[in-house]
């Protein structure tokens, strides 16, 4: 796989980072970081797409609700500390409270605005973003948080001539994994059918005796779980604070934008080319490293109005 | 009842308890307060969102001065009070508060703020209406220099002093080792100021340096996987950043298990203080051996009041560090008051007047304040992460800075060149 020697000067660049001189096993290493970085936003994306696709209400919320899924992990790891292994317990269980915490956001409130002016829907789910960030400031405080890799993926592997960390290797399979997992769900399973039934007509599916209230419930609370799950995989790699939910959610809304809002083949392509294209355009134009997301964005929004994996309604 | 009349009853019930209680507020206030009358200060930092720790820092330590200074029977008879506002780091909303402070809950001062951005608007707005804003945390020149007037104050390093000391330590320890480059600063204002500075103070001290790369994520960037590979495939051997806060901790547990401790000598501008580290445990990934830059390094500094005023804050706020903003906050209200009882009123200019040039009391000694800019000649401390058995986190160890401390901030002369133009 290695075809330069490791101890050749990799790259001669100015300040400008514009490699003369590429090596393969620089590339393999970006390549790595951005399918790692895409995975990440994906885990989190997807829980949004998923949400829309269905219920058609485009939930603000989900960055608070993926933090609420990182405070509730390192919470949870911290004060049980002596049980060994309590990282992964708390990843099962913190996306679990979150998706439980999600089911009584619809029951007691979403249900009511649905078909309503979309306004009422952002004014809610705006709303409820303020809310979690207080309820998180008042459980947990205003400090940071931080917790360790957890074993045993706290090592690094050997790639080529360089090392790469376990932990990011291991995001890349959960991610991949998520999304053919999804994807059986959808196809193979009752529950799947019935939510692709409602996705397409929900008066259709009603009228069948489905019960679309419950569907909807069952639905976004699966999103949450995934946002959940999103947070409390972060923990070991991020700084848990107040605000984390704020880059992230941008950073969703480009991956749904790109891929097409409500597909979830579209979040794992979008949450793959943002990944990569941040990785490798730090290599070619640092100084833009802020814009990559939004040009891209820009351009998808004038080729391809509807995302990639868009259907035209949404457009 | 019905549904309605049930949710229109409580409103009134809720309308009319509040008036009640605002009624009570207004009468229960004693006749005698009239001659003694608060003095006030208006504390404007982000109390909400990521930067909320620094905010709160602020407030423990105004608070802590505030409480001492009123049970010593206030200043020229009156109390001191403070209120705090949140300014959410956006500038528009410091600016409205700021005003809203001035203009109608009519405070005799301003202080604090972390961002920039936002000290720049309040201090605009400070020099209009001619009332005395002491900036704490914000970092960047342009406050005191190109944009000083005569009410805006800082007490606390700036970026020019912070990166100056770090890139002298640098030079002396690792000058003739390491002379690549790799930079990753956030990208807006201060992590620009901070690559500039250093690339002038390192380069000054050290001879044929060259910026292998320069990396600008944004601030609050939380995976820095792609960075990270990317100058562990260079050929660097010092790196220089400017993370702090969350940025700095996500930083910093994806770096040390990718090997950039191994590989780099590391450099920061400053990580945010004890606030951002007080997270690290001994069992994790931590930045040991990089030089970085903290205005209170209570735990070494040779001066039994910064131990003292440290163990109050930690006491007030509850914690088990005792922050820089604390420390920043204390030392202003305190330079308030003794300019206040120094020319016998509450008379923003002649405060003015007298704290140009003066020095004034903090917990880690005299300290004085420029005439030129009003900037504190606080000094920054800079030294190497470690961590020591007395701490549970890590720390600067072997502080060190610049003597005399007038080096590392910019001279008169060159402040006056700088305003020519203007």
């Amino acid at each position: 796989m290695l075809l330069c020697s490791p101890d050749r000067v990799m790259f001669k660049s100015g300040e400008r980072g514009i490699y003369s001189d590429m090596n393969l096993q620089a590339l393999l290493m970006q390549l790595l970081s951005g399918l790692s970085s895409g995975m990440l936003i994906y885990l989190i994306a997807v829980g949004l797409s998923l949400i829309f696709g269905t219920l058609k209400v485009f939930n603000l919320a989900h960055g608070a609700i993926y933090m609420l899924g990182a405070y509730l992990c390192v919470w949870l790891t911290s004060s049980f500390e002596q049980i060994p292994g309590m990282f992964w317990w708390a990843v099962i269980l913190g996306p679990f409270l979150v998706a439980l915490f999600g089911g009584l956001v619809e029951v007691v409130l979403l249900r009511r605005i649905y078909g309503w002016h979309f306004m009422y829907e952002f004014i809610l789910t705006f709303g409820l973003i303020l809310i979690i960030s207080d309820l998180v400031k008042i459980l947990w405080g205003g400090g940071f948080h931080s917790i360790t890799y957890p074993w045993p993926l706290n090592g690094t592997v050997k790639v080529a001539a360089g090392t790469f960390p376990l932990y990011n290797l291991f995001l890349v399979a959960v991610g991949v994994s998520i999304f053919f997992g999804l994807r059986a769900l959808l196809r193979y399973t009752r529950l799947g059918k019935v939510i692709r039934g409602v996705t397409y007509n929900r008066e259709i599916m009603s009228a069948l005796g489905e019960n679309v209230p419950a569907v909807y419930t069952v639905v976004f609370m699966l999103g949450c779980w995934l946002g959940g799950l999103g947070g409390a995989l972060a923990t070991p790699l991020v700084a848990v604070t107040l605000g984390m939910d704020t880059t992230v959610i941008i950073q969703c809304f480009i991956v749904v934008v790109i891929g097409g809002l409500g597909s979830l083949t579209g979040a794992f392509i979008g949450a793959l080319i943002l990944g990569l294209l941040d990785a490798f355009g730090i290599m070619v134009l640092p100084q833009l490293t802020i814009a990559f997301g939004f040009i891209l964005m820009a351009v998808i929004l004038i080729v391809r109005p509807y995302g990639l994996m868009g259907r035209r309604e949404y457009e | 009842m019905t549904k309605k009349n049930l949710v229109g009853f409580l409103v009134s019930v809720i309308l009319i308890l509040a008036l009640v209680l605002s009624l009570v507020g207004v009468f229960s206030q004693p006749v005698a307060a009239a001659s003694k009358k608060p003095i006030l200060i208006g504390h404007l930092h982000p109390l909400t969102g990521s930067f909320a720790m620094f905010g709160t820092a602020c407030a423990t330590g105004i608070d802590v001065a505030i409480d001492e200074i009123n049970l010593g029977g206030g200043v020229l008879g009156r109390p001191l009070k403070v209120i705090n506002r949140d300014t959410k780091i956006s500038p528009s909303v410091g600016l409205r508060e700021a005003k809203d402070l001035v203009l109608s809950k009519k405070v005799d001062f301003l202080m604090g703020n972390i961002s920039s951005g936002v000290a720049l608007a309040i201090s605009g707005f400070a020099k209009e209406a001619k009332v005395i804003y002491v900036v704490t945390g914000s970092r960047s020149t342009k406050i005191t220099e190109d944009k000083g007037h005569r009410y805006v104050f800082r007490i606390g390093a700036n970026e020019f002093s912070r990166v100056s000391a770090v890139a002298q330590l640098a030079a002396e320890k690792w000058g003739d080792k390491a002379k690549r480059i790799v930079m990753i600063n956030p990208d807006y204002g201060y992590g620009h100021a901070c690559a500039n500075y250093f690339k002038e103070e390192y380069g000054k001290r050290v001879s044929g340096i060259e910026v292998v790369s320069a990396d600008w994520p944004k601030l609050g960037t939380s995976d820095f996987t792609p960075y990270i590979s990317k100058f562990m495939a260079s050929n660097g051997e010092m790196l220089f950043h400017s993370l702090y806060g969350g940025d700095y901790l996500s930083f910093v547990k994806q770096a040390v298990p990718a090997g950039v401790y191994k590989k780099f000598y590391v450099v920061g501008a400053s990580c945010g203080g004890t606030e951002t580290v007080c997270e690290m445990k001994k069992t994790d990934p931590a930045p040991l051996g990089e030089i970085l830059s903290d205005e209170f390094p209570y735990w070494e500094i040779d001066n039994p009041k910064a131990k003292e005023v440290a163990a109050r804050f930690m006491d007030k706020a509850g914690t088990s560090y005792a922050s820089y903003e604390s420390v920043l906050g204390y030392t202003s209200v305190y330079a308030l008051k003794d300019a206040i009882e120094a020319v016998g009123a509450v008379d923003t200019e002649k405060i003015v007047d007298y704290l140009e040039g003066r020095e004034i009391d903090s917990p880690i000694g005299k300290v004085k304040i420029q005439a030129i800019d009003h900037q504190a000649l606080w000094p920054p401390y800079a030294g190497t992460m470690a961590f020591t058995p007395d701490y549970p986190w890590p720390h600067i160890t072997d502080i060190w800075y610049p003597h005399p401390i007038e080096k590392v901030y910019h001279s008169p002369e060159y402040i006056k060149e700088l305003r020519k133009g203007k």
